[in-house]
Order: structure tokens, then sequence, then C-alpha cells
């Protein structure tokens, strides 16, 4: 089409200069062809066969920047070395071209259409026109990016920024509490650790301003509980004083022997200090005072109050006054101080231990028991606690313990003590428990031997106070007796008045069956005295007789066994049985004392 | 003390109960005095006995003796025993 155009062009005309109105008025026409096709370039041009060059007659291009560089480049006459393509050997041979000439340049593809001119039947020129792709590409391309780029210039800021916000907002808080966090929980970091400084809004801060406060109230439970804990050492270790000092005042066990008498007692404070109390003690005429006290509540003030009341009982009670006397006294100097309204049940005793008469006063304690032959417990007056009421009434009242009888006097810790069916041990197992001992250390052993069987594991919960008088009158005994074997009954009674027609009672008298025996028969004395006294866990038998020197120590006892029916083994009895032995001859008189080894239990 | 004396041939059997000694040996005395010649065997039973003293146990000796060895005692008390242990009858005597 284009070489059709063209072909009604006045090429030689054309020719003559480019300065001429037909030169510039074509150019006009080819250009606005270019403009319509789109062509990069549109040119004729002349093949000279001789030189093989191209002479170019005009070019135009669509862009008018290119246009300048053409005339210089391709304008008229401009001759210039080529190689022909097939497309351009085509159409000098004027056959037509199918498909335009493709290659590649710096620009990109380029097509290139070679069409011959023909004037008169003869080729005159060629028409080429080149068709750049890579323009449209270039400018699809370029106006794409003058949209997209500064899009994608905003999205990237946009990101950015958010990711800064979020850096700022999100990410440092988190990091910061969470390195806050474990500097917190790590070995002393609740000491250590500084408070974290986030000034965020929003969750983030308020997640900080909770953790923040939590970790501040963490640390002021343990300062609390530090100061708790410092506080309940001290507390501790003055109540490990307090209990030393109790336990000086109120020792765990206490007992005063003697051949007509023994005293028992024991205490067992269920908390570390509490308010039970016992006392005993020998005053210088030879009785015993006993009390038994139980203060209301437990711990530091019952134990407080306790020594107090102790104090003053001891001290009426040594100077001599009546057991009524010494309670209504401590009742008094009580009443006067006793902000804390506590009170005071007690039981006082003296004992007449020549006598076994007791003298006794009660101030709404627990009654006690006598025990021995038996086991009763004792109608006494109920009294008042004391401390609470300055003109309580309180009486002296009178029992006298038989020999072999002994009184107890206890907490009611000893009564209520509770089994694990919740049952209260009571009375009654505990009249049981003691009705047979035969001293006051056995009515207590047999007390506490009972509870414990009893409660058997159950924790103790309320304290546990006993003391017990035992009179004994027949503890020593002195027997005049005719050397005669009629007078062994009268050993006997004097042997099991202390100890008992028991297995152990007997082999001590066969003892002294033996002695006695040897002195009526060999002796010829006419004056035989015996003293037996038990003392402890020790009885000893004394013989005294007028008759010939004779130490059965020193004779030898053996004997065949046919030679027995004469007489021979009652020394090697009495050796067998009795623990020691002695001899002495003083002032005429054969003293023979035997010591046996004695166990009050009868075991 | 008392004696329960019973005779089957010439074997006899005595039950002893109460105290043997100084003041009631007599009595087992009196009775081995009164036993028949023709009792070659004897047996004490002491199972009421309470107590034994030496003068006791000499008149074991003398049954003892009078039997030729043919004495046999029988149900001794621990307590009882024990004495016959010191005097060493244990070893000599036949005990049931």
């Amino acid at each position: 089409m284009t070489s059709e155009i063209i072909e009604g062009i006045d090429l030689e005309s054309l020719k003559k200069s480019d300065k001429s109105d037909l030169y510039v008025s074509t150019k006009k026409e080819l250009k606005s062809i270019c403009n319509a096709f789109d062509l990069q370039y549109l040119y004729i041009y002349e093949y000279i066969k001789d030189t093989g060059d191209i002479r170019y007659i005009i070019s135009v291009s669509k862009d008018d920047n290119l246009n300048e560089l053409l005339v210089k480049d391709r304008g008229l006459g401009k001759t210039v070395k080529h190689d022909l393509s097939q497309q351009e050997k085509n159409a000098l041979a004027d056959e037509k071209n199918t498909a335009p000439y493709v290659f590649r340049n710096q620009y990109g593809q380029v097509y290139t259409w070679s069409s011959p001119v023909v004037k008169n039947g003869k080729v005159a020129a060629l028409v080429g026109c080149d068709y750049y792709t890579a323009d449209l590409l270039k400018e699809i391309i370029h106006s794409e990016f003058v949209t997209i780029l500064p899009m994608i210039g905003i999205l990237v800021l946009a990101f950015l920024l958010a990711l800064f916000i979020l850096q700022k907002r999100i990410i440092k808080p988190i990091k910061q509490l969470s390195s806050g966090m474990s500097g917190f929980i790590s070995d002393g970091g609740i000491d250590k650790c500084e408070p974290i400084n986030v000034k965020s809004k929003g969750e983030i801060g308020d997640m900080v301003r909770s953790f923040q406060k939590m970790s501040e109230d963490i640390r002021n439970y343990i300062d609390n509980i530090k100061v708790l804990t410092a506080e309940r050492e001290r507390t501790s270790i003055e109540l490990d004083v307090a209990n030393r000092i109790q336990k000086g005042i109120v020792p765990e066990n206490t007992a005063i022997e003697e051949p007509d008498f023994d005293v028992y007692a024991c205490a067992l404070p269920a908390k570390e200090v509490g308010g039970d109390f016992y006392d005993c003690f020998k005053t210088s005429d030879g009785r015993i005072c006993a009390v038994v006290g139980d203060v209301s509540g437990k711990g530091i003030a019952a134990a407080m109050f306790m020594a107090m009341t102790k104090t003053m009982l001891h001290d009426s009670l040594s100077r001599g006054e009546s057991p009524a006397q010494a309670l209504i006294s401590a009742n008094r100097s009580l009443c006067e101080s006793n902000p804390e309204g506590m009170f005071v049940t007690a039981f006082a005793a003296v004992f007449d231990t020549k006598t076994g008469e007791v003298y006794f006063a009660n101030a709404g304690h627990t009654v006690p028991v006598v025990f021995g032959k038996g086991a009763r417990i004792v109608n006494v007056d109920s009294g008042i606690a004391i401390g609470l009421f300055d003109d309580a009434e309180i009486v002296d009242e009178r029992l006298t313990l038989s020999s072999g009888e002994g009184l107890l006097i206890y907490t009611d810790g000893v009564t209520e003590s509770v089994n694990n069916q919740k049952e209260f041990f009571g009375q009654s197992r505990l009249t049981e428990a003691v009705k047979n001992a035969h001293s006051a250390k056995s009515a207590i052993n047999r007390l506490s031997h009972a509870v414990f069987k009893f409660v058997s594991g159950a924790q103790q919960f309320d304290d546990y106070t006993a003391l017990a008088l035992f009179y004994q009158s027949g503890n020593k005994t002195k027997i005049q007796l005719t050397p005669d074997k009629s007078s062994l009954s009268q050993i006997r009674d004097a042997v099991f008045n202390i100890t008992g027609n028991t297995p152990q009672g007997r082999k001590i008298f066969l003892a002294c069956d033996e002695v006695f025996a040897n002195i009526a028969e060999h002796s010829d004395a006419d004056y035989v005295e015996l003293e037996i006294e038990k003392n402890g866990d020790k009885l000893s038998a004394v013989f005294q007789d007028n008759g010939f020197p004779f130490d059965p120590l020193a004779k030898n006892v053996s004997k065949d066994f046919s030679e027995l029916d004469s007489g021979g083994m009652g020394l090697s009895f009495i050796r067998g049985i009795a623990g020691e032995i002695n001899y002495i001859r003083k002032n005429d008189m054969n003293i023979l004392t035997l010591s046996f080894d004695f166990n009050s239990e009868g075991e | 003390m008392n004696i329960k004396k019973s005779v089957n041939g010439d074997s006899a059997l005595f039950e002893i109960d109460g105290w043997l000694d100084t003041q009631s040996a007599p009595m087992l005395e009196q009775e081995l005095a009164a036993l028949e010649p023709n009792v070659k065997q004897l047996t004490i039973d002491m199972s009421g006995l309470q107590y034994i003293s030496s003068a006791g146990l000499r008149q074991i000796v003398s049954a003892h003796k009078k039997m030729s060895g043919a004495l046999t005692l029988t149900n001794l008390s621990v307590e009882i025993m024990d004495v016959f242990k010191m005097a060493g009858f244990d070893k000599k005597l036949n005990i049931l």
C-alpha cells in the first residue's frame, strides 16, 4: 500500500533538492503515513548495483527527534554500505514479499518491509519501513510504571510505617516485658529486677502494668513473709525458753521416797507450754505438801499465771498455812491482779507421813481418788476456782489413809484423754487402773500406761498431770520373837505386810524362815529381834539374837544328798535368795543383815 | 497343810497342799512312818503346794531314802521347782 502511494511521487524531481517544496511536502506526507501506521521509519532509497551501496532519497520517522538525525544520516544523497537482505533482493526483482525481514537490535524486535517503487516498468527505488515492537512494549511498560511505581512507593512507605509502629508499640514493649518477666523469675530476680519502663498504651500497656503490679505485690508479700518468719523464729525461740522454764517450774517427774510413804508426780504439757502444774515438797516438820492445778487456757499467758499461782501456794504451804488458807490467800492475790480474767482450779493437800492423815482443800478441781485397797472417789467439797471472786469459799477437809492406801490427784486432762473412737478415758477406767497400786509411783505408772494404751496413737490434746501420795506404815517393822518355831507366823505376817503374799514375798520369807530356824535350833538364844524395812526397790531384814557367836558365812555347806535329811540346805537357800548378807557380832549379839532386791510391781 | 493319802498295793500317793515348813514338816514325817512296809513306791503330788522350806525338803530326802529311790514328785509349780533347783534336788530326784 505504501509503495502504491509512493509510486505516485515524482522521484526524479524529489532527488533534485531536499529544500524544494515537493521534498518538504512529500516528507510531511510520508510522516503522516508513519504516524498513521505507527512506523518507526519510512524511507526511500536506491540501490547502486556497481558499488553495492544504497543511496537514500528521503527518510522520515514518526519520532520528531529522530527526523533531524535522519536528515544527517539518511538524508538525500546519503550513501551507505549495505548488504541486501533477501526481502530487498526480492523487491529489486519486483517480487512481492510475503513476510517482513525481522531482526533484533538494542531497541527490540524490528520488522522491516521492503517494496519496490516501479517507474516505467522498472524498479526505480525501494521503500523500506521499520516497525519497532519494542517501542510498543516500552510504552506499555512505561505507562504502567508511571502509575504503579508511586503506588508501590506508597505501599512500601506504609509498610515501613506499620513496621515502625509495630516495633515501637508492640514488639519493643513485649520484649521489655518478657525480659522483665524472665528477670523476675530467675534466681533472686525478685529482689534484683528493675521495674519495667514501658509507656505503652492499650492491651500491652495494661499487661505491663498488671505485671508491674503483680511483681510489686509479690515483692511486698515476700517482704511481709520475711518479717513474719523472723518474728515467728523469735517467738519459737522464746517459746522454747518458756518451755524450758516451765519444765524447771513443773518437772516431768518428781519422786519422794521414804520407808513409810512415797510421792510421785508426772506432767506432760500438750502444747509447748501449758497451764497444768503440780508441786510437792517436804516441809521442815516432815509433812508433805502437794498441789495439783489447772489454769484456764493454754500457752504463755496460762504458763505465767500458773507460775504465779504455784509460787504463791508454795510459799503459803511452806509457811505452815493450811491448804484452804493457802488457796484463799492465793485467790486474794490473783484477784487483785488479773486483768485477763483467768482462773485456776487447784487441789492442795498436806500429808502427815507419820499418821497417814491428809488435810486438803479443793478449789473447783477434779475430785481425787483413794487407791491401794480397791479405789474410791473421795467425796470432797467442790470449792470454787481461784482468781475470779475475792470472797471465794474454800474449806479444809481431812481424810486418813490406812497403810497401803494412797491419794491420787489429777487434772481433767487425764480423764478427758480421748481415743480414736472419741471416747473419754473417764473416771471408771482411772479407778480400775490404780486400784491395786502399792506405791505412788506404781499408781502413776499404771495410770499412764492405761491412758496411753487407751488413746493409742490419738493425739493428746490436753495437758496431763497426775500426783499420788502413798502411805505405807508397814514399810518398817520391828518384831520381838521367842526362838521357837511357833514364831514363824509372826515373821510371815511381818514380811507379807510389806511384800504381799506373792511369789517374791514367799521367797524372801523362805530366807527369813531358814535364818530363824537356824537360830532357833542351834544358837541357844533366848531373845531374837527382826527388823524389816522396805526402801525403794530394796528390802532388808535384820536379825539380832543373843545366842552363841555364829557366822553363817563362815560355814561350808557342801553336803551329800543322802545327808541332807539332817539339814544343811537352809544356808544355801539364804545365800541363793538374799542379794547381800552381812554378819557382825556386837554387844554379845549376832547381827545378821539380809538385803533383797524388791520390785514394787511384784514382777 | 493337808496330806491326802491313798495306797494301792505296793504303791502309795500323797497329795500335799498348803505350806510345808518347819511347823508342818513333822506331819509328813508321821505319814511316812505310818506307811505299810509293803509299800515300795511313793508318788507325791505337789499341785496344791504353795511353800516348802528346808524342813520340808528334809522329809523329801527321808522319803527318798525310805523308798530306796522309788520316789516320784509330780505337778510342781514353777515357784516350788525353783526351791528344788536351789537345793540341787532337781538332779537327784525323779520329778515329773
